[in-house]
């Protein structure tokens, strides 16, 4: 997106004052209002659509499939591919979004979730496609929230069929075998637990203050950004800095940085209770 | 059809004149194939089609190989199709356009997807050992109508072709010299061959799409002039056991589904003959080797 | 042999159609109206496809503007997901390059072109998953987005696949299990006509019944265009009305 000098003047003005004026009328800490579904692939264990009023909109989808484990490692059960339309498989920030949301997974989900019988254990393919996102954008890394949060509902809403054989299967030769019907099927994350998948927020610097949810006019103007892991109700890693345009960075002081924190910790919760009512409210539409 | 031949408005006009009243420039009858030339070579397997002006050349190869692990009873059969610039400068080397792509992938759904080879008679040992056959085609010469060419000539080679006559011994293979025993024939199920139809309209975009009368002109076997100012083409591929292999009509101008089921019946009392044409030249191919064989034994004891 | 009885003596296929039903239809119109200019979302059984127009519009290469008519670009990308068996295709996969030259062709001569001169339209397709009937979905799919972008085309292609079992009974839009076990073709019929602007076919047919399974095809993608039409005109209608209480 190209401003002019007196648009890019105006918003500085706007958002690096002490009291912020965003152009939408949001608060620092406050999203845009998201549009989101749940479970509408039937060849998929879990899936979800979610979509910003700019028009950026991601598709997840988890498949689980039963394999002989070999290591204890989570990260050999876990398979996370990110693609983004019109970008190139080997392009960085596609590259960079697949790691960073695998490494966040593989802290969150504990090997016990996936694991089977003593021999076998689920190993998930996590696909993430961005479908659309806003002609002018100055830098892929403003989407991952919305990649983190479509991987958030197709897991949340990913279920598992139920198993039938025995879990003690060490000595035994066959296969696990599982229930035909889909009622009995297990949620991967279970309700009553508090067992989460983990969000990432992107958060624009402008002068001393931080905001949530950048536009693409904010990023347009950011001098510099990060994204911070929100996971087991508490803000935390990965927590990193990101460029979010090419043309103006400044450095990120200490107070920055636990401000971050501080914002993602006290609006993590109340993200995480809407996505999760989505998944509750859906109804496999598309 | 490829980019960098450009048919002027004023000759696209007098050609589509002329189509109107039944008459190509070369001669022929709307529906009425080119000659086709075919020669076989010494070797089992080399065959050069010429189709008027276009020139294929293929050359069919076979060697031991591991089949595939999803499926362990079946040989394997590759068709590799590379357009070189030698067959005209529209082509470019290395780099395949989507012409090009669609070409192979139509020879490919003619001749491998049909079953024209029997691929499970290249099985030697289930899961370990299997014949690999491929056909490479070289493009000599372009006017036109590749797929029909290619078709035709990787069929007679397959026919023709001999691969070398083996004996198992538990695990181990015995490859043997054709001195030594006489090489076999594949097992060609079907003879599949290809008819390609370009289609011109004489009438405007209108009346083509909304009006009731099917006032399209179709031509059997264009030329490259010919491909160039057509509004799309069609490819049939057929056998002469009155079975279609394959039907390809990709977009192109809109036809009438009861004309298609003429062009169908145009298709085939041509590859009706073509198939005739190719069984009495195998035949005759056959007979002379056989011939030769015989002299050469003769000649052997005269020397001594 | 598939385990799968595909037509049982009674009448009935796998997934207990007559020979002559088409899947469960639905599709929506204008179904991204701030990511693109037209948009779409078909779903044919369970095969679910989503369609984005962008343009008509200014190319970002020269050589993509002609001076006489417009130009289009047809993108088709099979999730990975599409599948039961997750399957990553690799970007150059030669059949999805064929069909989206294919999908180019087609549209090539549905849309009124010479209205668009200098023009690039850009269609992308994401199939988000497949049950059959890839081609047909798709072209249907392009055909409403493309209507939704307000881009002039002669009439609807509407599209669909047909197969013959045992060489004696058409069957009409097929599943994936159908059309692994059966020869089959597709169609793309132009409006209300019996025009194609598209046949394609892979497996062996008896030239004999090509004609009972061209008919049935024909008037399945008849049925399909009625559905596609009630969509649209119910599209337009919300629209105006829209526009009347502003």
């Amino acid at each position: 997106m190209v401003l002019s000098t007196t648009e890019r003047y105006y918003l500085l003005e706007c958002l690096s004052g002490s009291k912020v004026i965003r152009a939408d009328a949001r608060r620092v800490d406050q999203f845009r209002p998201v549009e989101a579904t749940c479970s509408f692939l039937p060849n998929s264990n879990g899936s979800s659509r979610v979509r910003l009023p700019d028009g950026s909109e991601c598709i997840a989808s988890v498949k689980a499939k039963v394999v002989k484990v070999e290591s204890s490692e989570v990260t050999d059960l876990l398979n996370v591919e990110v693609d983004i339309n019109g970008q190139r498989d080997d392009a960085e920030a596609v590259v960079s979004f697949s790691s960073i949301l695998k490494e966040s997974l593989a802290q969150c989900i504990p090997e016990s979730l996936l694991k089977l019988t003593e021999k076998y254990a689920f190993e998930l393919s996590i696909d993430a496609i961005v479908i659309s996102y806003p002609s002018g954008i100055s830098s892929f890394y403003s989407i991952l929230t919305l990649v983190s949060m479509a991987v958030y509902l197709a897991l949340k809403s990913t279920s598992l069929p139920l198993l039938t054989s025995t879990t003690e299967d060490a000595e035994v030769e066959e296969e696990p075998t599982f229930s035909d019907d889909w009622d009995l099927a297990k949620l991967l994350f279970p309700k009553d637990r508090l067992l989460a998948p983990p969000l990432l927020f992107v958060l624009a610097m402008v002068g001393p203050n931080l905001l949530l949810d950048p536009s693409v006019e904010e990023l347009e103007v950011a001098e510099n950004g990060l994204f911070v892991g929100f996971a087991s109700n508490k803000a935390g890693a990965p927590i990193r800095s990101i460029s979010l345009n090419s043309t103006n960075n400044k450095g990120l002081s200490t107070n920055h940085i636990l401000d971050a924190v501080s914002t993602v910790d006290s609006v993590g919760g109340s993200v995480l209770k809407a996505l999760n009512s989505i998944v509750e409210n859906s109804t496999s539409e598309f | 059809m490829f980019k960098g031949f450009e048919v002027s408005s004023n000759e696209q006009a007098f050609t589509l004149e002329t189509l109107k009243s039944g008459i190509r420039f070369d001669g022929r009858k709307l529906e009425e194939m080119r000659d086709i030339d075919i020669r076989l070579g010494d070797e089992y397997g080399y065959v050069e089609v010429r189709l008027g002006n276009t020139k294929a050349i293929v050359r069919i190869s076979a060697q031991l190989a591991v089949p595939f692990e999803d499926r362990p009873y079946e040989g394997i059969f590759q068709i590799s199709t590379e357009i070189s610039p030698m067959a005209g400068p529209m082509f470019e080397a290395g780099r395949q356009s989507i012409d090009e792509v669609l070409i192979s992938r139509l020879v490919e759904k003619a001749v491998r997807r049909s079953g024209a080879l029997d691929l499970e008679s290249l099985c030697i040992i289930a899961g370990s050992r299997c014949w690999a056959v491929r056909a490479d085609v070289h493009f000599l010469d372009y006017d036109g109508n590749f797929i029909d060419a290619t078709c035709l000539a990787v069929m007679v080679g397959l026919s023709h072709f001999k691969k070398p006559d083996i004996a198992i011994n538990g695990e181990e293979i015995v490859l043997f010299s054709t001195d030594q025993r006489d090489p076999v024939p594949l097992s060609v199920l079907h003879i599949p061959l290809c008819v390609t139809f370009a289609f011109y309209n004489p009438n405007d975009v209108e009346e083509n799409i909304k009006g009731s009368s099917s006032g399209e002109l179709i031509l059997v076997d264009p030329t490259m002039k010919e491909e160039a100012q057509s509004l799309g083409s069609m490819t049939l591929t057929l056998n002469k056991n009155r079975e279609i292999c394959q039907i390809s009509k990709a977009g192109g101008l809109p036809i009438d589904a009861p004309v298609i089921m003429d062009c169908c019946s145009i298709a085939y009392s041509i590859v009706e003959r073509l198939t005739e044409k190719i069984k009495q030249l195998l035949k005759d191919d056959e007979a002379k080797r056989i011939d030769i064989n015989v002299q050469r034994a003769l000649s052997a004891a005269n020397d001594r | 042999m598939s385990r799968f009885e595909i037509y049982s003596p009674e009448g009935l296929r796998v997934d207990g159609r007559r020979w002559n039903e088409i899947r469960r239809f639905e599709c929506r119109i204008n179904s991204h109206p701030t990511s693109s200019d037209g948009s779409s979302y078909v779903e044919q059984g369970n095969t679910k496809v989503l369609c984005l127009v962008q343009g008509p519009m200014e190319p970002a290469l020269r050589s993509q503007s002609s001076t006489a008519q417009g130009s289009l670009i047809v993108n088709v990308s099979v999730t990975p997901f599409a599948t039961v068996e997750r399957n990553k295709r690799p970007r150059n996969d030669r059949r999805i390059q064929e069909l989206s030259a294919t999908l180019t062709r087609t549209f090539n001569k549905a849309i009124v072109l010479k209205n668009y001169p200098r023009s690039l339209i850009q269609v992308n397709l994401q199939v988000l998953a497949l049950d059959g009937g890839l081609l047909a979905a798709c072209t249907n799919a392009t055909t409403l987005a493309l209507m939704d972008a307000g881009i002039s085309m002669y009439d609807y292609i509407s599209s669909v696949t047909a197969g013959i079992f045992d060489g004696q009974t058409p069957l009409l839009d097929l599943n994936t299990i159908e059309e692994n076990e059966l020869g089959f073709l597709t169609v793309g019929v132009i409006g209300e006509s019996e025009k194609l602007a598209l046949l394609l076919m892979e497996d062996r047919v008896g030239m004999d019944s090509l004609e009972k399974v061209l008919a049935i095809a024909i008037a399945g993608s008849h049925r399909i265009r009625e559905l596609m039409d009630i969509q649209v005109r119910n599209y337009g209608k919300h629209k105006v009305a829209k526009l009347a209480n502003q």
